[in-house]
């Protein structure tokens, strides 16, 4: 900083603004100095609090059981929950778990039969293909082994195992409400430009009516599970390392 | 520059690599923390996969989450990697539940607080979710509206405390100013057909608003008019809250006045209101009506009214509704013959027990239909798969035709069909279990008859087998396919067996005193092996059976699906300190010296008390040490005068007394302490050291004892024991009541004070239902017992003790039980020389003396005897052998109380060789039970009836009451 003011008591003004000159260069390094070690220290302080890597921890309470954060990533990338493009994936994907968990511990109530090993073998081949390319990291992150896969895949099939048996494959619609589905979502019902009319429509129609009516009843019996559970989602900043207090 | 290049490479380096988690890497160190505070728990520490020295792996990560997350006590577990040097060092932060334990209310309620905290547990529990405290309030705040409180203010805060986590949840009420009634309304919906209804509900403006009070009054209304016959009368309310108070509406609704009346054939009085319930109910809606109609017919159709009919008619007046039943029972139908055909392969004596109709009693269909499925369910189980039963009834037109009663006879005709014989088995699926094992726990082989129920029974024995080897999701179907005409049916067992699931960790919490050693011992599941499911289920008896718990889980954690999971083992510690104290008073008969020296039976009442004291759960066993103390205050008999020798003149001085200035008071006392060592040195045997003081009265003399001894039982099964005993004792006997004309024996003048050392064995065989009031099952006991001067006694001896008991309950509607009992005693002393007397006998304190309230009871307390074994002046001497019978009738009356009936015989007998089953004496009875909730309490009146006249000039007593806790045998 500079004193406009400060002077140096000294007669002869030529030496004043000399010195003048020379403070202000003096100050000039001073700050940059003083400016270039408080990054360093910020870089430095601030680089170290990050050193600690967080690598799993509990984002929901399902019961008893725990949502964590490798589970959900897994659940993610091999496909296991769906998520819609704008939709936050994170979340969603949490949720979705959630909901997996929650049909797992009702299915597990029923004991549905065992699925084959060749219906396993290849639900766990379609997994790794949803991973595609980022199949070994995921397994390198989460842990994830073949045994572990295996599960998983069981577990998707006694869930859709249950949903065939206890809601059907599908539900059978009235011809209103196909027709109520028809000039609901009339954009799936055109060819060149045209709507096409309701009477060649009508199996389409009555098909995708009846594939939204299961999967309303579907989503409603889930919601149903979830507000007889306890499901509890645990707070705190995803991802952020609480203080160590230990002494290293 | 030369500064900013520093700054740079600073920065670069520092910048460089964040210290990110590299899965492979080696563990230097794993931290655990919970609340800034290392957790040192050694339950969470044996859940920690992630080792110091392996290499970091998710997987290890994501178990150990899994595993601390299923013991329920944690909100989060977030587990971070640092970089340290040459290694990785692993963090886990646990963030503890604190789950809501305590509810409390601060402020001003303005209801009762048992009130609010019922409001809160009805709904919510005891330990409600902190998540859902904003639903709790608002659901408070509406209970308080409901009861007056319009405005209440209710906020809640939580409370969180450690060690151990828990969490109090606090609500502060304002409940402000009470809504009181500004007005009522009453509507009577049916006044134009009912007319007005006079007595209306007490509700009334002024009063407090409160609607769990304007209920009660109109229930109290309801009742109040259906005790007047107005079954259907209804009262409900709605309220609206104003400024000046609330507005009660009130809807009535009158209802005619119900009359029932019978017509016809009369019904017991007895059972009316069982089969019309129409004031119980509170209705006489058609259904209801029909309802009775129905059930006075099957009434009658139990009785044998085969055609009985009950139909009923609803007539409305005024005001009234007079329903009426007009009732026909019609002839009865009772059985003449029940008669079989077709039956080739069952004998009609068998057919004939599962129809149980005999000649005489009535015909009642329902119970023919009972034995015909019966006898359809035993041709199946004998392979007769298409056996039909039908039954037809012949009724016989009476000569007389005023005879209500008709002869029926029952034909039942059997098509027995084709008798279906087992062919092939065979077994699809099974990978786990061998199709040997399958076989053997099948129990179905070729040429057995097929049935269904032995299918049944096979699959769930395989069933079984496979649960018990982890195998949880198992599945087992049979299929049968049939040949031959029926006559063959091949079986085909098909197994889905699912994963097989293996226990990973076992964890045990809750124990703070009690070992996890103790607890381990008790659980048949171990790390690694398989998931049985008998072995969980024994694992959770077994830990109940200890005792040591008041509350001992035992939870299969983890995901259905998963193959590996952990055992959750949460105890709950009892007090290790239990106190008892208690007193009252005893009653029985007793003998005692008369005023000319010869035995009298006196009934004596004492007060008694006792105090113990006991701890459990010693140095983290099972072991446990206790105290027990009673006394028992008593007239003190005088000691004994002759009859022969005249009275000296001046009167002797009586021995000095040292109770005397005690009021002639003998106190009667026993203390006894007890150290038990469960599992003793890693066996199966419990061991007991016991050692006592006591003092205590007997017909003939009084005794001081002290005692010392070790006993080791051991269950050899569920219905097998065995005890081995040593004592060592030294038994003092004072104030005899013989006399220089009737003296004690021998034994008992040469050792007033004997020590006796001796070991015995026991064997016990017990298959009682209940030890405390057995109704079924049988008993038996082998005692033997050996003092020898080899081992420190100064008195040899042997003796033995067979006990038997059965009890069976007969069948009858009430509880009745036949309890039989036999009880035979043999001993033998060893021959010694003492001062140049031969002696062979056993002192006083170990011979068998008979006679009380739990041996034969129309005699006082060790009374029975014969010449050899009562003195002339009436007190018993004891013998070396006894034999006590016992029978009783238990007959329950009505609640607790029970009756009894009983007949006892017995007799006691000089030596081992006098016993003889033809000499006993015999008595009968009769009593009373009350079973307290401390046990049975009984008062017992028995009969001599062969009074003898042992003491000449004095007959035997006729009668003894006895009063005791507890079963006599």
């Amino acid at each position: 900083m500079q004193n406009s003011e400060c002077k140096i008591q000294n007669a002869d003004t030529d030496s004043f603004v000399a010195t003048q000159v020379n403070s202000v260069r003096s100050s000039s390094r001073y700050l940059l100095a003083v400016c270039l070690h408080s990054a360093f220290f910020v870089l430095h302080y601030g680089a170290t609090a990050q050193a600690w890597q967080l690598i799993e921890r509990v984002l929901a309470r399902v019961g008893t059981n725990a949502v964590t954060m490798t589970d959900v990533r897994a659940a993610r990338e091999l496909g296991l929950v769906e998520t819609k493009p704008g939709e936050n994936p994170e979340a969603v994907a949490l949720e979705r778990t959630i909901e997996r968990q929650l049909m797992l511990d009702e299915v597990a109530r029923f004991s549905p039969p065992e699925p084959a090993d060749a219906a396993v073998a290849e639900e766990v081949a379609a997994m790794k293909l949803r991973a595609g390319s980022g199949l070994d990291a995921l397994i390198n992150a989460t842990g994830l082994n073949d045994e572990r896969l295996r599960q998983l895949a069981r577990d998707t099939l006694r869930i859709r195992a249950y949903i065939a048996q206890r809601f059907g494959m599908s539900v059978q619609v009235t011809e209103d409400e196909a027709r109520r589905y028809y000039e609901e979502h009339p954009a799936e019902f055109i060819r060149d430009g045209v709507q096409i009319a309701f009477e060649e429509a009508e199996p389409v129609a009555r098909q995708r009516a009846s594939a939204e009516r299961l999967r309303s009843t579907i989503e409603k019996w889930v919601r149903d599970l979830r507000s007889r559970s306890g499901v509890v989602i645990v707070g705190g900043e995803g991802g952020s390392v609480p203080p160590s207090t230990s002494p290293r | 520059m030369r500064c900013f290049t520093l700054f740079l490479v600073l920065a670069l380096s520092s910048f460089a690599a964040p210290a990110q988690a590299q899965f492979g890497r080696p563990i230097t160190e794993v931290v655990l923390e919970q609340e800034g505070r290392p957790v040192t728990d050694p339950v969470i520490v044996s859940l920690i996969e992630t080792r110091v020295g392996a290499p970091l792996e998710a997987s290890d990560v994501r178990e150990t989450v899994g595993h601390i997350m299923s013991l329920n006590r944690f909100d989060d577990v977030q587990v971070s990697a640092e970089d340290a040097g040459s290694g990785l060092r692993v963090r886990y932060v646990l963030t503890p539940l604190h789950p809501v334990d305590r509810i409390e209310f601060e402020g001003t309620l303005g209801l009762p607080e048992d009130d609010v905290l019922r409001a809160v547990v009805d709904r919510f529990g005891n330990s409600p979710r902190a998540a859902r405290t904003p639903e709790i309030v608002e659901s408070l705040r509406m209970e308080y509206r409901r009861r007056g409180y319009a405005n209440a203010r209710i906020s809640s805060r939580l409370v969180e405390t450690h060690d151990p986590d828990r969490a109090t949840l606090i609500f502060e009420i304002e409940s402000g100013r009470r809504l009181v009634i500004a007005d009522r309304r009453f509507t009577q919906r049916d006044a134009d057909v009912q007319g007005t209804v006079t007595e209306l509900p007490d509700i009334k403006p002024g009063q407090p608003f409160d609607d769990d009070v304007i209920e009660r009054e109109l229930r109290a209304w309801e009742d109040r008019m259906h005790s007047r016959g107005f079954y259907e009368a209804r009262a409900s309310h709605g309220s609206e809250i104003t400024e000046d108070g609330a507005i009660v509406s009130v809807n009535l609704t009158r209802g005619p006045r119900v009359v029932v009346r019978f017509t016809g054939d009369q019904l017991p009085e007895a059972d009316l209101e069982r089969l019309v319930p129409i004031r119980t109910e509170g209705s006489a809606d058609e259904d209801l009506l029909e309802d009775s109609s129905r059930a006075i017919e099957d009434f009658l159709h139990a009785r044998g009214y085969r055609d009985a009919n009950a139909l009923f008619m609803s007539q409305e007046q005024k005001e009234e509704l007079i329903i009426t039943f007009d009732v026909d029972r019609g002839p009865r139908y009772l059985v003449r013959n029940v008669s079989f055909t077709g039956n080739m392969a069952v004998p009609e004596a068998e057919l004939l027990a599962l129809i149980p109709l005999k000649a005489g009693e009535p015909f009642v269909r329902t119970t023919v239909a009972g034995g015909l499925g019966a006898i359809e369910r035993l041709y199946r189980t004998r392979g007769f798969t298409r056996a039909e039963i039908k039954a037809g009834e012949s009724v016989i037109v009476p000569e007389n035709a005023a005879d209500p009663d008709r002869q029926t006879d029952v034909q039942v005709a059997i098509a027995e069909g084709p008798r279906t014989l087992i062919g092939m088995v065979s077994f699809a699926g099974n990978m786990a279990v061998s199709e040997p094992t399958l076989r053997i726990l099948a129990m179905v082989s070729e040429g057995q008859a097929f049935s269904e129920a032995e299918m049944l029974a096979a699959r769930e024995r395989i069933d079984l087998e496979y649960r018990n080897r982890g195998y949880e999701g198992v599945v087992v179907t049979s299929e049968p396919t049939f040949a031959e005409s029926d006559t063959r049916a091949d079986v085909v067992f098909t197994i889905s067996e699912g994963p097989q699931v293996v226990v990973d960790h076992i964890i045990i919490v809750g124990n703070r005193r009690i070992s996890t050693r103790t607890i381990q011992r008790e659980i048949l599941l171990r790390e690694g092996e398989p998931l049985s499911f008998s072995a969980l289920l024994e694992s959770r008896q077994r830990l109940a059976a200890l005792g040591m718990f008041r509350r001992a889980e035992v939870e299969v954690l983890g995901k259905g699906g998963e193959t590996r999971r952990d055992v959750l083992i949460e105890v709950e510690e009892s007090p290790p300190t239990e106190l008892g104290f208690g007193g009252g008073l005893e009653g029985g008969s007793f003998l005692t010296t008369g005023d000319t020296g010869l035995a009298e039976e006196r009934f004596e009442v004492a007060p008694r008390g006792f105090f113990q004291i006991g701890r459990r759960n010693l140095w983290g066993k099972n072991r446990r040490v206790d105290l027990f103390t009673r006394l028992a205050v008593r007239p003190r008999d005088p000691p004994a005068v002759s009859i022969t020798d005249p009275p000296p003149s001046p009167a002797p001085t009586l021995p000095e007394d040292p109770l005397e200035d005690l009021g002639g008071r003998f106190y009667e006392y026993r203390v006894l302490g007890q150290f038990r060592e469960p599992r003793a040195f890693d066996t199966r045997a419990d061991v007991v050291v016991t050692a006592l003081v006591e003092q205590a009265r007997r017909s003939s003399f009084n005794f001081d004892r002290r005692e010392a001894r070790v006993e080791a039982g051991v269950r050899l099964s569920p219905i097998y024991s065995a005890i081995g005993l040593y004592s060592f004792q030294r038994t003092r006997l004072f104030d005899e009541r013989f006399t220089p004309d009737a003296p004690p024996p021998l034994i008992d003048r040469l050792f007033p004070e004997v020590r006796l050392s001796k070991v015995s064995a026991s064997l016990i065989r017990d298959k009682r239902d209940d030890p405390l009031d057995p109704s079924t099952g049988t008993m038996m006991i082998v005692d033997g017992e050996l003092a020898a001067r080899a081992i420190g006694s100064e008195v040899g001896f042997v003796q033995t003790y067979l006990q038997g008991f059965y009890y069976h309950r007969l069948p009858a509607q009430r509880r009745v039980v036949l309890a039989l009992g036999a009880r035979v005693g043999l001993a033998h002393g060893f021959t010694r020389l003492v001062e140049g007397v031969t002696i062979q006998d056993l002192p006083a304190s170990e011979r068998f003396f008979a006679g009380g309230d739990t041996t034969v009871r129309g005699f006082t307390l060790d009374r029975l005897g014969n010449e050899d074994t009562i003195t002339s002046t009436g007190f018993p001497t004891g013998g070396n052998s006894v034999v006590i019978l016992n029978s009783e009738l238990r007959i329950a009356v009505v609640g607790p109380l029970q009756a009894t009936g009983f007949v006892d015989a017995g007799n006691v007998f000089l030596k081992a060789s006098d016993l003889d089953f033809t000499d006993v004496r015999p008595t009968a009875g009769f009593g009373v039970m009350y079973r307290s909730p401390v046990g049975p309490i009984r008062v017992d009146l028995g009969f001599n009836l062969n009074p003898r006249e042992l003491v000449p000039g004095m007959q035997e007593r006729s009668r003894v009451l006895h009063i005791l806790l507890g079963q006599p045998f």
